[in-house]
């Protein structure tokens, strides 16, 4: 069959095309990452080959409690996004339509939809109300905005991973009298297992990522690494900051190599 | 026709679709869209004086977002030219990078659905 044989890579020019595509989505980000090890001052002149802008991020207690804290926020994000994204892709998947799914997709589905903007002004409004009454200033107003946003992101591998799963195991398991429980702890959970890990390091690194809505929620002194990036813009940008970028690349591709080496189809 | 053990099976699995559900909805109410819907109660209220607000209804804010009054002469309104301005380049900008992604992917799709059918017609 024709479509089965045809293959993007067989046009003309195809290499040279791909080639100025990648360039084009790639180029910004090799420069950022070539310009931290850049010894000058300026993030805009590249000359010599240091690596003291690692080392001036290191030692920089700002970085090192932004750093700490954007991790704090993630991982209990991650988590509690993975936690209720499981339940509800349980929820929603293997079971007769009924009234209502659709209602619970738009609700899981509405961070994505909405702008971001939005949702950040809606917070801090509801946000600010509670600090007021109940005089509570710490992490969990970002844990929770985070953990809610992430949701999504957690939820759509795990749904996919459970769509490509049919009821027979569990059906099987059942008929030889396991109960409930065992059946989830023991079929479904192991087989679910790698669209969870999946969707708990997507929903991770949206948490590391994400500015507009930690930028309206946070209290005094809560900056996290990408909102600490963005006062220094009002500063002196030194190439510290592509120091520490290049660092939150690196630890980004690795997650998402991860990710795709997860939820790669076992051929 | 539905036996009453099939009915009884239904009802149990929609009660345990919701029941599953329910963490994550109760997350995403609390922290995404119920502050949506305080948000929009919140667009029909007066402002106060301290950043807060009164609850009275006015619709004040959703007119100011389109007039502002005159700064020498009370009274006069007139179009909120910088909220305007500022929407209007958020809009443009965003209708801008649909059209040139769509003309992109739809002429790379074509020329590739021309290659596939040139090649059928070849192939017989």
């Amino acid at each position: 069959m024709a479509e089965r044989s045809f293959s993007a890579t067989q046009l003309p020019g195809f290499a040279p095309k791909a080639l100025i595509v990648f360039a084009l989505l790639y180029l910004p980000i090799a420069l950022l990452v070539a310009y931290s090890f850049s010894n000058n001052y300026s993030t805009s002149l590249l000359e010599g080959l240091t690596l003291k802008w690692y080392q001036a991020a290191w030692a920089n207690d700002a970085v090192k409690s932004a750093t700490l804290r954007s991790l704090t926020i993630a991982a209990c994000a991650a988590v509690i996004a993975t936690i209720c994204a499981t339940l509800a892709a349980l929820g929603t998947t293997r079971r007769k339509a009924f009234g209502g799914q659709t209602f619970i997709y738009v609700m899981i589905n509405q961070p994505l939809m909405v702008p971001e903007i939005v949702t950040a002004v809606a917070l801090l409004i509801f946000f600010a109300a509670i600090k007021v009454a109940t005089g509570y200033q710490g992490l969990g107003y970002l844990i929770a905005a985070h953990s809610a946003f992430c949701i999504p992101f957690a939820y759509l591998p795990i749904r996919a991973r459970l769509e490509g799963m049919d009821l027979s195991l569990e059906t099987a398991a059942a008929d030889l009298y396991a109960t409930p429980w065992l059946i989830f702890h023991r079929v479904t959970l192991p087989l679910l297992g790698p669209g969870i890990i999946a969707g708990a390091m997507l929903a991770f690194v949206i948490s590391l990522d994400d500015v507009v809505i930690t930028e309206f929620v946070k209290s005094g002194g809560q900056d996290t690494l990408p909102t600490y990036m963005m006062g220094q813009l009002r500063r002196v940008m030194t190439p510290e900051v592509n120091a520490i970028s290049s660092v939150l690349l690196a630890l980004t591709v690795l997650l998402l190599t991860a990710f795709f080496l997860l939820t790669r189809k076992n051929d | 026709m539905t036996s009453p053990a099939e009915t009884v099976r239904e009802k149990a699995s929609v009660r345990n679709a919701w029941a599953l559900s329910a963490p994550a909805l109760v997350v995403l109410t609390f922290a995404a869209c119920g502050p949506l819907l305080i948000m929009l109660v919140y667009s029909v209220l007066t402002k106060g004086e301290y950043g807060n607000v009164e609850w009275i209804f006015s619709t004040e804010g959703w007119r100011s977002m389109l007039y502002s009054e005159d700064i020498f002469d009370p009274g006069v309104f007139v179009w909120a030219d910088a909220h305007l301005t500022i929407f209007w380049r958020s809009v443009r900008l965003s209708v801008l990078t649909t059209v040139l992604t769509l003309l992109i992917i739809v002429t790379v799709a074509l020329l590739f659905y021309v290659r596939v059918a040139n090649r059928e017609r070849s192939h017989g």
